[in-house]
């Protein structure tokens, strides 16, 4: 693998802020990867982990028999990718409660490790101390699990708010067996630019965008072109058929404001569109999260087609904010007060799931999931599957119900066949599930034989899987 | 057991008008009931007919019109939506959320193939492409396209340019003309005021083209329209018997008697895929040679002949002559077993549930489709009525008569049941059973019909229905229903009787029933919705 030298003086970091708020185009670098991943296509994981759980009551799809999925309203945007997905209710992290901790440090350190916290700080678990922030645990998360047990690069990890997780500190390296010393931590990347620069730039070309992918680009517009057409009816209609094609057009308005416009990958032209005044966001606002989150999932799908990584992981770790300040709600101050329905803030529900805040941002999250989701299923791939339908991608929080930060029934929800292995469009209601079994069937999708994944060594942490998960 | 007689004692009038419908207005463009309030009419009267949108079959034929042959529908264009007896009416075919992506996917993979048909150009792009969708959209739309809509598809052409090459750019606009309205739409105008209009040379033209061909108008009917002769009946029905001695009109007529018959879409899980394929060209042998005789409906009722493969040798119990599957050869079937498409084997297959065969349905084929009988639907719970009704084990004679005895049930199965026992000895597999009795079991139609009275079986009841009038007339006004993509309504209703008897008095063939459509007044002229 050979990488063509920048121009010397002419540094990529100031190569890129000169252009911000344009489009960044990279150089072609020649890197031995490819869209599609060649003859064979892989399975790729994505992980989307959002804090402070959701609302239940509001979450909780009905349980209506035969695995029947019918979306509740928190699910409500992810409608035009039903048919990809899984909800799981009922799973729980247990490990927390091994633990000494405040509300967030044990959900949030095991959430995606599934594992017990290197309280001691030398590699093992000491009850009595309480968790901390800096802590790690004692086992790899299941991103960077999976990567090692599949042989592929590690995990593209990118913070969806600040880089610095905090008490959610859920992402850890393997440790290597019999070796002693700090798990590396594998750091999350919360700049778009950087993130774009270091993963994306000097990808080859890969194959040429198809002309169905150009005809799709062009679906908004054609849609927009015949609506026009209707002022041009000259016909005189009875009350009927004027009915009729009142109809007809309110449909062409619904389906036009459905198609979400997914640009061609093009992993040779990768480009990054970087809004005008663009920062990474911080504490304690996180101006900007919805254009970094808008980017990051670019960067991620980007780099999932174009093959320089099989698995990524969008995070957002913020959980004392954002202020959702580009939603009609916003900006939504004390997002963490509001989550625990704190007397304090004098809001007055009765509990959280009334609060319409929490129900806005919540839904953004779904949002953002479902540009994932849609952008996924957009691309088309060499064994006739799409992206999604060749994938597993998970959407997972730290807690059920953020306002007790219970960490059971946690709002689950996997999109993606796993090329075939997995049944989608249903709602599985597993209320004995642990979030060692779900990552348990997650290896197994990818054609792991683990049988347990975490901690495994007290009975009710792992029972070899989602039941009725795979196929 | 009581006898049929004696259970018709307790047959209310008010249970049969139930069962045929209720008095009052009321429009059904299903294929519900209509009712018949016996209302006096002396003279035609012109027709509500709402606006059409193209089929899945004539998207298909105008595609390959406009840009040849050997394009991919895979992605399909929809269907009509199921419970209507026609795959034309209007309502059946809405545009509705159901169906506007379809459209659009449709619309997009055909322009997608077009790109690669569209014209090279050596000099002027813009005009290039203004030229060819200019022209296209005149064949497409039926008529020259105005300012505005070529407008419109230059637009989408030059919106894609910077992206695409010419002729993907064109195909683009392909893209959005496929999916205007004025495509997808049999538009004409309605009247303005309570007084009737008449369709101009335009309209009339595309009603014709693509009720006979699926397809567009050729030059021949085009300069029709344009000289004004298709005012004129008779230029209509030239033009017609025209248009339905060519190639392109056999796919129309055999779709509307497979809808008629209620046969199409042949899947049979009692038959080998073998035998159900054979079977089904039989049957599509009979039905072309009716529409090849000039005694179309009698041959249809009453004919023992037939064609017959390797297949169908054994299924019949003939000799084995055939060589093989795509071996056919002309044979008289025993006419004790086997008379008219009535007791075809897909029918009696199609009319069954499974190996169980259905007396109910095939009466209510007789009624709904050679009668024109109106038949309410069934009333919710009336499988679970019909449970309890007779015990475990009943035979499907005994469970008529228990639904014929029946208060609630009698006065819809009167009309459907006595009629379907005539075929009992077919099974749900359309097999002949000889131990049943064959053409011995009786059967009778009672009113409403011409045609009341006993009849010995499935012969007798051939002969009776080809020898009627009301039948030729019902046929009449089912391609009538067909033609203008709706069932009438109560106040249409003698009006359209009187058009279907004019229809089918001149001639009994088939294809001149279909011809008349285009000479009645009713194929041209519109009543107002606006109340005098």
């Amino acid at each position: 693998m050979s990488r063509i030298q920048k121009p010397q003086g002419f540094g990529r970091r100031r190569f890129l802020r000169t252009l911000a708020g344009g489009a960044i185009a990279l150089p072609f670098l020649e890197m031995d990867v490819a869209r599609g991943g060649g003859a064979t296509v892989p399975k790729r994981f994505v992980i989307f982990s959002t804090g402070e759980g959701n609302l239940p009551a509001r979450w909780l799809p009905a349980a209506l028999g035969n695995n029947a999925l019918e979306l509740s309203e928190m699910l409500e945007p992810l409608a035009e990718n039903k048919q990809y997905l899984n909800v799981v209710s009922g799973v729980s992290n247990k490990l927390p409660a091994l633990h000494s901790s405040n509300g967030h440090n044990a959900p949030g350190h095991t959430i995606l490790s599934a594992n017990l916290v290197d309280t001691t700080g030398v590699g093992s678990f000491d009850p009595g101390i309480e968790v901390g922030a800096g802590m790690r645990c004692l086992g790899p998360s299941i991103d960077h699990y999976l990567a090692q047990k599949l042989g592929v690069m590690e995990p593209l990890n990118l913070a969806i708010g600040s880089a610095d997780p905090g008490e959610n500190r859920m992402f850890y390296k393997v440790k290597p067996a019999n070796e002693t010393g700090a798990n590396p931590e594998a750091p999350l990347n919360a700049d778009p630019v950087d993130a774009f620069n270091a993963n994306l730039a000097g990808l080859p070309e890969g194959p040429p965008v198809s002309r169905a992918e150009r005809f799709r680009g062009r679906r908004s517009a054609v849609l927009n072109g015949v609506m026009d057409s209707f002022t041009s009816l000259n016909k005189t209609l009875g009350a009927a058929d004027k009915q009729r094609v009142e109809d007809h057009l309110d449909a062409l308005r619904d389906l036009d404001e459905s198609l979400s416009y997914v640009p061609p990958v093009e992993c040779g032209n990768a480009t990054l569109d970087v809004p005008p005044g663009f920062s990474v966001p911080g504490w304690p606002d996180y101006e900007h999260m919805k254009e970094q989150a808008d980017m990051m999932v670019h960067i991620a799908v980007t780099a999932l087609a174009c093959g320089a990584r099989q698995i990524v992981t969008l995070q957002d770790t913020s959980y004392d904010g954002p202020n959702f300040n580009w939603l009609p709600e916003g900006p939504i101050e004390g997002w963490h007060a509001q989550v625990h329905n704190d007397p304090a803030l004098g809001l007055g529900y009765a509990s959280n799931n009334d609060n319409p805040n929490l129900r806005a941002g919540f839904l953004y999250y779904a949002s953002v999931y479902n540009q994932i989701l849609t952008r996924m299923a957009a691309i088309e791939e060499a064994n006739g599957m799409n992206m999604l339908e060749n994938s597993v991608v998970l959407w997972v929080s730290e807690f059920g119900w953020g306002q007790t930060h219970d960490p059971s029934n946690l709002p689950i929800v996997l999109a993606g066949g796993a090329q075939g292995r997995i049944p989608m469009d249903r709602h599985l209601v597993r209320p004995s599930a642990t979030t060692g079994d779900l990552y348990t069937s997650i290896l197994q999708a990818f054609d792991q034989t683990d049988t347990s994944f975490g901690y495994n060594e007290d009975a009710g942490f792992n029972s070899g899987g989602i039941s009725g998960l795979l196929a | 057991m009581r006898s049929l007689a004696r259970s018709l004692l307790g047959l209310t009038l008010a249970g049969l008008s139930s069962c045929t419908g209720q008095i009052g207005p009321g429009v059904d463009d299903g294929d519900g009931p209509n009712p018949n309030p016996e209302a006096l009419c002396s003279e035609e009267a012109p027709l509500l007919v709402p606006m059409q949108r193209i089929t899945a079959p004539q998207f298909e034929e105008v595609m390959t019109e406009l840009f040849g042959d050997g394009l991919d529908f895979g992605t399909p264009f929809p269907g009509p939506l199921a419970g209507y007896a026609y795959s034309t009416y209007s309502a059946a075919n809405p545009i509705a959320d159901g169906q506007v992506k379809p459209i659009m996917e449709a619309a997009e993979s055909i322009a997608m193939q077009v790109a690669d048909r569209v014209p090279a150009c050596s000099g002027d792009e813009t005009a290039c492409a203004s030229d060819y969708l200019g022209d296209l959209a005149t064949r497409a739309l039926r008529r020259p396209p105005t300012a505005d809509e070529l407008s419109i598809l230059m637009s989408l052409y030059s919106g894609s340019r910077a992206d695409m090459d010419h002729a993907e750019s064109v195909a683009v606009a392909v893209f959005g003309l496929l999916q205007m309205p004025q495509f997808l739409y049999l538009l004409e105008n309605a009247p303005a005021d309570a007084a009737p209009t008449t369709l101009d040379g335009q309209e009339i033209a595309q009603r014709m083209a693509l009720l006979y061909w699926n397809g567009l108008p050729d030059d021949e009917l085009v300069a029709a329209a344009e000289s004004g002769a298709l005012a004129e009946a008779e230029t209509r029905r030239t033009q017609a018997a025209r248009m339905l001695a060519d190639g392109r009109a056999k796919p129309v007529l055999a779709n509307f008697m497979r809808e008629w018959l209620m046969v199409k879409g042949f899947v049979s899980d009692q038959h080998s895929p073998e035998l159900a394929a054979a079977l089904d060209e039989e049957l599509r042998r009979n039905l072309d040679a009716a529409l090849a005789s000039d005694n179309g409906l009698t041959d249809l009722l009453t004919s023992s002949r037939t064609w017959v493969n390797s297949e169908l040798e054994t299924f019949y119990g003939l000799p084995s002559e055939s060589s093989g599957p795509d071996d056919w050869r002309e044979v008289e079937l025993d006419p004790e077993q086997r008379v008219g498409v009535l007791t075809h084997p897909v029918l009696m297959s199609k009319l069954a549930h499974g190996d169980k065969a259905s007396l109910i349905l095939r009466g209510k084929l007789v009624r709904l489709s050679l009668l024109c009988t109106d038949i309410n639907p069934p009333p919710q719970g009336a499988q679970e009525a019909q449970a309890e009704l007779t015990p475990e084990g009943a035979t499907p004679e005994e469970q008529s008569q228990a639904r014929l005895d029946s208060t609630n049930c009698g006065g819809c199965h009167v009309l459907m049941d006595p009629i379907g026992k005539a075929f009992s000895a077919f099974d749900g597999a359309g097999r002949f059973q000889p131990e049943v009795g064959g053409d011995a079991v009786a059967g009778n139609i009672y009113p409403p019909s011409d045609l009341e009275g006993a009849f010995s079986g499935p012969r007798e009841l051939g002969e009776k229905l080809a020898a009627s009038e009301e039948v030729r007339a019902c046929f009449a006004r089912q391609w009538l229903r067909y033609s203008l993509g709706k069932k009438e309504t109560l106040d249409e209703k003698c009006s359209t009787e009187l058009i279907a008897e004019a229809m089918s008095a001149e001639s009994s063939s088939l294809v001149d029933i279909f011809a008349s459509m285009a000479a009645a007044p009713a194929f041209v002229d519109r009543a107002s919705e606006i109340e005098q």
